[in-house]
C-alpha cells in the first residue's frame, strides 16, 4: 500500500494560509482587501473555517479605545510586558496594542455584533491583569460579543474571506513543507474525504495552525489541535520558540476540560479538597480563591499530589471541588447562571445542590514558531526563511512571553493577522512563481503515512494517547523538575516507537479517521518532546513555567528558548534574545519596562 | 456520583470504498456523565477503531458533531449518556449521520457541501454602510441588537436543516435563511434589495412550512421559526 | 423553545396516551408536536384535494335531480354517513391550522400554548356540532341569511390579510395561498356547517337546486371554487417543489396541477351556470 502513495495533482496560487483560523483569515481578508486579484487558498482541518477554534473563545479582546478618558495604550503594554513575566517583546507589545482600537473597529465594520453600551457603542469589561495607571485600579478593556467574543471574530473575518472569494479546502490537513532551496514554496496536504494528497504551490506560505495543548490529559482545546503546525516547522529544520510556556487554567470541568471562569470564584465559590476542606487557605491566606490562575493550579495539584484529590472513573482524571452550594439563589440565577449550565450540561452536576468537579486545564500555548515583529518566520535569531509567515497561537512574535493575559490573544490573532497580510503583500511584490514541485516532494509524508498504513504491530492508539495525556500533565504540567522532565523523555521516546506498532483498522484512504489521528498522535509526541527540551533548558521559573527545583526567575535566562529537531529528539537548542525596545527608548515611564518583579 | 450504564448503539455505517451500508450494533458499559463523542471515542478504543465519527470543540460551540439519535438531530458531544436513557427512556439508542449532505463514512457526513448554501446567502455586509464621521464604529442601540442576537448565536450545526419538514431536498435550510434575515436585521447593511431577492428564492422561504422542528431541536435554542417568520411578514 | 409549552397535568396525560401511536411516539419527541402538526396540515390538505374532486363529480349528478338523490342515498348507509362525517376532521383541522399559520407568519402571533389550545377545543366542539345536527336534521335556517353573514366575515378575512401581506415581498402566488386560505376559512367552516345544520340543504336535489337560483348563491360559489382549486393546486405545488428541485421536471409536474385545477374548474363552473 504504502508505495503507492503519489501526489494527486498540483494547485497553484499566491498565498497558502495554513490554518483558516482567527489569525489566518484576517491575514487573508487583509490580502484580498487590498490586492483583490491575489488568488488565496486557505486550509483547515474542520468542515469549514467557522468551525475553527477561535470560535470557541468566550471573554473578550482587549483594546484601549483611544476615546477612554481613563485608559491609554501604555498602562496596556506594561501590563502585558508585566504580565510575561519579562519575557515578551518590546517591539510587538507596542505594535499590537497600539493597533487593537483600530483592529476593533475593522472588526466592527465588517459586520461582527459586538455588545453594546446604552449609548450605542462597543460595551467594555474588566479582565484579569487588565489594569489602569501601571496596575492600580481595574480596566475596562475587553471588548466582547457576549460570550462568544471568539465566534464573532472568526465569523467577520470567516465572512470577509469569503467576499473577497478566497478559495478554502476544508477537511484536510497540511503535511509537510515545501521548500526550494530557503525558500518556502507551499506544502502537500492531505484531503480526508477522498484521501489523496495535493501540493500547493505557492508564492508566500502563512502558518496560522492556532493552538496545540491537546497533548495534556486535560485540555479546552479542540479535538484537532495537535501541534500539526509545530510539527511541520520542526520537520523542516526549523526551530520552535519557547514552548516551555504552556498557560493551565486553575479550574477547567473535569473531562471535557471546558472552563469554568475565575467569575465563579469572584462570586464567592470556594474550592474543596476531598475531605470538603477549603485549602486554599493554606496556599494564600488572604486572596485565597481569587489568588493568581498560576498559584491555584498549583495548589490544587499539590492537594490532588498529597492525595487530597478526588479521583473520577469516568474520565480516569484527579480532581477538586468547587462548592457553589452557599451562593445566594438570585446569584445562581442571575449573576453564573450560564457558566453553571456548563457543570449541568456536561458533568450531570446541580451546582446549587451538588459539588463540582475541576482540575487545572492545559489552555494555551505561549510558545510556537519563531516569527519577527512583521510574522516572517525566523529561521534562527536573525534570519528569516523567505516566503514563509506565521501568526495567531501557532507563532510566537513574541507578544505573550511565557504568560499571557486574558484577552490578549483575540487581539493578537486579528492584529498580527494583519500585519501578516500586510507584509504578504509587501512580498508579492517582486516574489517569482515557485518552478514546480521540489524533487523531494513528499519524502516526509509519504514516509510517515506508509508506516502507518503498514504497521501490522500490536500497540493500543487509546494507551498511547492516554499514556501521553497523563504523562505530559504529571511531569511537564504545572510543577516541573529536572529528574521528571528526563523521565518524560525517556517515555515520549518509547511512545513515539510504539507509535510505530499501532495496526490500522483500515488502509481506504478515504475518510479513515484511524490513520488521520495516528499522523496527529505523532505530531503531539513531536510537539511534547519539543516541550520538555525548552522546559529542561529554562531552569528557573517564570510565567507559566513553573521548576520545583529553580522556583525563581533568574536573570541569566532572560531570552527566548529555541528549539530544533529536524529528527525525532535529535535537538539542538538556540536562544533569542528579549526586545527591550520600550525601555530603550527612554520614553515616559520607560523604568517600568526594564526586568521588574511581577506581583500583584 | 458515576453510575455506570449498559447501552446499546446501533450505528448506521457506511464504506465509501465498497459503498456498502449497514447497522452495526455496539455494546458499551458507559459512565453516566460520558458525553455520547467520548462513548464513540470508547469504541474506537476498545471495539472498533474503523468507526467514523466527527467533532471539533466537544463542548457545543462548534457545530461539527451533529448526528441523529432516535429521530432527534442533535450534537453528540453535548449529549449525556445518562441523560439520553431518561429523554429517551431506554437503553438503545440508533445513531444515524445528518441527512443535508453526502455521506463520507459511518456518521460523518460531508458538512462542507451543506455549507455551500450558507455562502449561497451572502452571510457578510454586502454593502456596509459608510462608516460614521468620527471615524469609530456605528452607533447602534442595545435594543436594536437585542431583536437579532439570538439569531448570531447559530453554529451551522444543520441540526434544523436536518429535522426541517422540507428538510435537505431543496430547501436552502433554516440555518442559511436566517442568517441572511440576520443581515436584513442588521442596520449596517445597506444592500437589503439584494438580500430581499435572496430571501424570496424558489428554494429559500417559501420551502419553510413553518413546521417548527427547526426551533425544537436547534441545540442554541434559537427561535429559528421566528426569525423565519419574520422574512414572511417583511418586517424586520 | 418548545419545551417553554405550559402544559396541565390532564393534558400531560393525553399526550403521553397519543405518543403511544407508533409514528408520533418517534417524531414527537425528535421533532416536536409542530412538526407533526405540520404533517397533519399537509396530509388533510391533500384529503379535501380528494374529497373536492369527488364533491364537484357528485354535484354534477345535480343535472339530473332524480339520478343525483338515488345515487346519494348511500350516505343513508351508517357507515357512508360516519364517513362524510368524518369529513369535518380535515376541514376543520386544517381549517384553523391555516389560521394558526397566517397569524404565526403576518400577525406575529407567538403564544402559540394559547392558540393550539384554542384550537384543539373548537376543532372538537365543531365536529361534535357538525355531527349533532347531522343526526338531528331537524333545524332550520334560512341559507341566504347564513350565505351572506359567512361572505361578510369571509371578506372581512380577506381584506385583512391582504393589507397585511400586499407590500410584503413574497411571491404573488404564495401570498394568494394564504389570501385565498383566508377568504376560505369562514366560507369552508360555514360550508360544511350550513349543509349539515339542516340536512336537506345539502342532500336534497330539489333544496339545494333552488338555493341554486339565487345569482348570490352562484356568485359565491363561483368565487368560493376559484380561490379553492387555486388555494389546492398551489398547495399541491408547494409540497412537489420540496421534493423537486427546480428545472424541467418540476415545471412539467406544475403544469400537470394547473390542467388538473383547470379542468376541475371547468366542471365547478359548469354546475354552477348551468343549474
Ligand atoms: C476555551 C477557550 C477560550 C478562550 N478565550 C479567550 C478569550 O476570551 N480571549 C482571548 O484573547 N483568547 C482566548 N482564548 C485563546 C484564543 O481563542 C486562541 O488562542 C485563538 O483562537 C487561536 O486562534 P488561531 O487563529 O491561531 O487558531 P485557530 O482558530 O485554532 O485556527 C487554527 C486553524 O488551523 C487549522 N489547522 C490546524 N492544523 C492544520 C493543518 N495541519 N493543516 C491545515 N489546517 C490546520 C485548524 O483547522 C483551524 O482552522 C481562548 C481559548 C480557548 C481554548
Ligand atoms: C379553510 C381555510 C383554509 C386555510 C386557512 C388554509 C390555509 C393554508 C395555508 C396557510 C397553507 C400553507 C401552508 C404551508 O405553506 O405549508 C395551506 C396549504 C395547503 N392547503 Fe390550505 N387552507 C384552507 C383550505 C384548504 C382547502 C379547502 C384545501 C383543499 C381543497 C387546502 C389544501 C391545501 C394544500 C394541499 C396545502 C399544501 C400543504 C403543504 O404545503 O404542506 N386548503 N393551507
Ligand atoms: C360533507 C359535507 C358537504 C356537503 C353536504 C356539501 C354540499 C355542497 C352542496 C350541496 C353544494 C352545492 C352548492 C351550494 O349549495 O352552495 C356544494 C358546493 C361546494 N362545496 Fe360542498 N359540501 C360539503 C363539504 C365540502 C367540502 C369539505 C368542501 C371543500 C373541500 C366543499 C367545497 C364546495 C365547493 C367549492 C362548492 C362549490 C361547487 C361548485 O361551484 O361547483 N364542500 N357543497
Ligand atoms: S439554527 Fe440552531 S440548529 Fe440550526 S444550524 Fe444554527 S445552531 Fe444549529
Ligand atoms: S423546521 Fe422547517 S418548515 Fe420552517 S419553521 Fe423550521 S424551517
Ligand atoms: S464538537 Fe463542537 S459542537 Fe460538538
Amino acid at each position: 500500500m504504502g508505495e503507492n502513495l503519489t501526489i494527486d495533482s498540483t494547485a497553484k496560487c499566491d498565498v497558502l494560509v495554513i490554518g483558516a483560523g482567527g489569525a489566518g483569515l484576517r491575514a487573508a481578508a487583509q490580502i484580498a482587501e487590498q490586492r483583490p486579484d491575489t488568488k488565496i487558498i486557505a486550509l483547515t482541518k474542520v468542515v469549514s473555517p467557522q468551525k475553527s477554534h477561535t470560535t470557541t473563545a468566550q471573554g473578550g479582546m482587549a483594546a484601549v479605545d483611544p476615546k477612554d478618558p481613563e485608559d491609554i495604550a501604555i498602562f496596556h503594554m506594561f501590563d502585558t510586558w508585566k504580565g510575561s513575566d519579562c519575557s515578551a517583546d518590546q517591539n510587538v507589545i507596542k505594535k499590537v496594542c497600539a493597533m487593537g482600537w483600530e483592529e476593533v473597529v475593522w472588526l466592527e465594520r465588517h459586520g461582527m455584533h459586538f455588545s453594546r453600551t446604552e449609548e450605542g457603542r462597543i460595551a467594555k469589561r474588566p479582565f484579569g491583569g487588565h489594569m489602569l495607571n501601571f496596575g492600580e485600579t481595574k480596566a475596562f478593556r475587553a471588548c466582547y460579543e457576549a460570550t462568544r467574543t471568539g465566534k464573532g471574530i472568526m465569523d467577520t473575518v470567516w465572512n470577509e474571506s469569503l467576499k473577497y472569494g478566497v478559495n478554502f479546502i476544508a477537511q484536510c490537513v497540511a503535511t509537510e513543507l515545501l521548500f526550494d532551496d530557503d525558500t518556502c514554496v507551499g506544502a502537500i496536504i492531505f484531503r480526508y474525504p477522498e484521501g489523496k494528497f495535493l501540493a500547493i504551490l505557492a508564492k508566500a506560505t502563512i502558518m496560522a495552525t492556532g493552538g496545540k495543548t491537546r497533548m495534556y490529559l486535560v485540555s479546552t482545546n479542540c479535538r484537532g489541535n495537535t501541534g500539526d503546525g509545530l510539527a511541520l516547522a520542526l520537520n523542516a529544520g526549523l526551530p520552535v520558540m519557547d514552548l516551555e510556556g504552556v498557560q493551565f487554567h486553575p479550574t477547567g470541568i473535569v473531562g471535557p476540560g471546558i472552563l469554568a471562569s475565575e467569575a465563579l470564584r469572584g462570586e464567592g465559590a470556594i474550592l474543596r479538597n476531598k475531605d470538603e476542606e477549603p485549602f486554599m487557605e493554606r496556599y494564600a491566606p488572604t486572596a485565597r480563591d481569587l489568588a493568581p490562575r498560576d498559584l491555584i493550579s498549583r495548589s490544587i495539584v499539590t492537594e490532588i499530589r498529597e492525595g487530597r484529590g478526588i479521583f473520577n472513573k469516568d474520565h480516569n482524571a484527579h480532581h477538586v471541588w468547587l462548592d457553589l452550594r452557599h451562593l445566594p439563589k438570585e446569584v445562581h440565577e442571575k449573576k453564573i447562571q450560564e457558566i453553571e449550565s456548563f457543570f449541568r450540561r456536561f458533568v450531570g452536576v446541580d451546582p446549587e445542590t451538588d459539588l463540582c468537579p475541576v482540575t487545572p486545564t492545559a489552555h494555551y500555548q505561549m510558545g510556537g514558531i519563531p516569527t519577527n515583529e512583521f510574522g516572517e518566520v525566523q529561521r534562527g535569531p536573525q534570519a528569516i526563511v523567505p516566503g514563509l509567515f506565521a501568526c495567531g497561537e501557532a507563532a510566537a512574535a513574541s507578544l505573550h512571553g511565557l504568560n499571557r493575559l486574558g484577552t490578549n490573544s483575540l487581539l493578537e490573532l486579528i492584529t498580527m493577522g494583519k500585519v501578516v497580510g500586510k507584509r504578504v503583500i509587501e512580498y508579492l511584490k517582486d516574489a517569482k512563481e515557485p518552478e514546480g514541485l521540489p524533487s523531494d516532494a513528499g519524502h516526509i509524508v509519504f514516509d510517515q503515512f506508509s508506516t502507518y498504513l503498514a504497521s501490522q504491530g500490536n500497540e493500543s492508539f487509546a494507551q498511547i494517547r492516554d499514556t501521553l495525556r497523563n504523562l505530559m500533565m504529571e511531569k511537564v504540567g504545572i510543577f516541573r523538575t529536572e529528574k521528571h522532565l528526563l523521565e518524560a523523555q525517556e517515555k515520549l521516546k518509547e511512545l513515539k516507537e510504539k507509535a510505530k506498532h499501532i495496526p490500522i483498522g483500515t488502509t481506504s484512504l478515504k475518510a479513515n479517521q484511524n490513520l488521520w489521528q495516528i499522523w496527529e498522535l505523532n505530531n503531539l509526541i513531536t510537539v511534547s518532546v519539543a516541550i520538555t527540551y525548552g522546559a529542561l533548558a529554562r531552569k528557573e521559573s517564570r510565567g507559566a513555567h513553573f521548576r520545583e527545583d529553580y522556583p525563581e526567575r533568574r536573570d541569566e535566562f532572560n531570552y527566548h528558548t529555541l528549539v530544533y529537531m529536524p529528527e525525532f529528539d535529535k535537538t539542538t537548542l538556540g536562544k533569542r534574545p528579549i526586545d527591550l525596545s520600550i525601555f530603550e527608548a527612554k520614553g515616559e515611564r520607560f523604568e517600568l519596562f526594564d526586568y521588574i518583579e511581577r506581583k500583584y | 456520583m458515576p453510575e455506570s450504564y449498559n447501552i446499546i448503539l446501533e450505528i448506521s455505517r457506511y464504506d465509501p470504498e465498497s459503498h456498502l451500508s449497514w447497522i452495526q450494533t455496539y455494546q458499551v458499559e458507559a459512565g453516566g456523565i460520558l458525553r455520547f463523542v467520548d462513548v464513540l471515542r470508547k469504541i474506537n478504543d476498545e471495539q472498533d477503531p474503523t468507526l467514523a465519527w466527527a467533532s471539533s470543540c466537544e463542548h457545543a460551540q462548534c457545530g461539527s458533531c451533529g448526528i441523529i439519535v432516535n429521530g432527534k438531530p442533535l450534537l453528540a458531544c453535548e449529549l449525556l449518556v445518562k441523560d439520553a436513557v431518561e429523554k429517551f427512556n431506554g437503553h438503545t439508542f440508533k445513531l444515524k449521520p445528518l441527512t443535508i449532505a453526502p455521506i463520507l463514512r459511518d456518521l460523518v457526513v460531508d458538512l462542507e457541501k451543506a455549507y455551500d448554501k450558507i455562502h449561497a446567502v451572502k452571510p457578510y455586509l454586502i454593502k456596509p454602510a459608510p462608516p460614521n464621521p468620527d471615524g469609530d464604529e456605528y452607533r447602534i442601540l442595545p435594543e436594536r441588537v437585542e431583536k437579532y442576537v439570538e439569531a448570531t448565536q447559530c453554529i451551522n450545526c444543520f441540526c434544523c436543516a436536518t429535522a426541517c419538514i422540507s428538510s435537505h431536498h431543496h430547501f436552502i435550510g433554516p440555518n442559511a435563511t436566517m442568517a441572511n434575515i440576520v443581515r436584513l436585521m442588521d442596520p449596517r447593511e445597506t444592500a437589503k434589495e439584494e438580500r430581499m431577492d435572496i430571501l424570496y428564492r424558489e428554494d429559500g422561504l417559501y420551502r419553510c412550512h413553518t413546521s417548527k422542528a427547526c426551533s425544537f431541536v436547534c441545540p442554541k435554542e434559537i427561535d429559528v421559526s421566528h426569525f423565519l417568520a419574520l422574512g414572511k411578514e417583511g418586517k424586520f | 423553545m418548545e419545551n417553554a409549552v405550559k402544559i396541565t397535568r390532564t393534558e400531560s396525560h393525553i399526550i403521553s396516551l397519543i405518543q403511544k401511536i407508533p409514528v408520533l411516539s418517534y417524531y414527537a419527541p425528535s421533532r416536536g408536536w409542530s412538526f407533526l402538526i405540520s404533517w397533519g396540515h399537509r396530509l388533510a390538505g391533500l384529503t379535501l384535494v380528494g374529497y373536492i374532486f369527488a364533491h364537484i363529480y357528485t354535484l354534477s349528478l345535480l343535472f339530473h335531480p332524480a339520478t343525483f338523490d338515488a345515487d346519494m342515498r348511500f350516505l343513508d348507509h351508517f357507515v357512508f354517513s360516519f364517513l362524510e362525517w368524518c369529513v369535518a376532521i380535515p376541514v376543520i383541522f386544517h381549517s384553523l391550522n391555516g389560521g394558526r399559520l397566517v397569524l404565526y407568519e403576518l400577525f406575529r402571533v407567538r403564544a402559540e400554548e394559547i392558540v393550539i389550545r384554542s384550537m384543539l377545543i373548537v376543532g372538537l366542539l365543531y365536529i361534535f356540532i357538525v355531527g349533532f345536527f347531522f343526526i338531528e336534521k331537524t333545524q332550520q335556517i334560512s341559507a341566504t341569511l347564513f350565505w351572506s353573514i359567512t361572505a361578510a366575515v369571509s371578506l372581512i378575512a380577506f381584506l385583512i390579510v391582504l393589507f397585511k401581506i400586499w407590500m410584503t415581498g413574497n411571491s404573488i402566488l404564495w401570498k394568494l395561498q394564504r389570501l385565498t386560505g383566508s377568504f376560505m376559512f369562514p366560507m369552508l367552516i360555514g360550508h360544511m356547517l350550513v349543509m349539515h345544520m339542516n340536512y336537506l340543504t345539502g342532500h336534497d336535489s330539489k333544496t339545494i337546486l333552488l338555493r341554486m337560483e339565487s345569482p348570490f348563491i352562484k356568485g359565491m360559489d363561483f368565487v368560493f371554487i376559484i380561490f379553492l382549486l387555486f388555494h389546492a393546486g398551489y398547495g399541491i405545488f408547494s409540497i412537489i417543489a420540496d421534493y423537486i428541485k427546480p428545472g424541467p421536471v418540476l415545471k412539467s409536474l406544475a403544469v400537470l396541477v394547473i390542467l388538473a385545477m383547470a379542468v376541475s374548474a371547468y366542471f365547478g363552473i359548469r354546475i354552477i351556470v348551468g343549474l
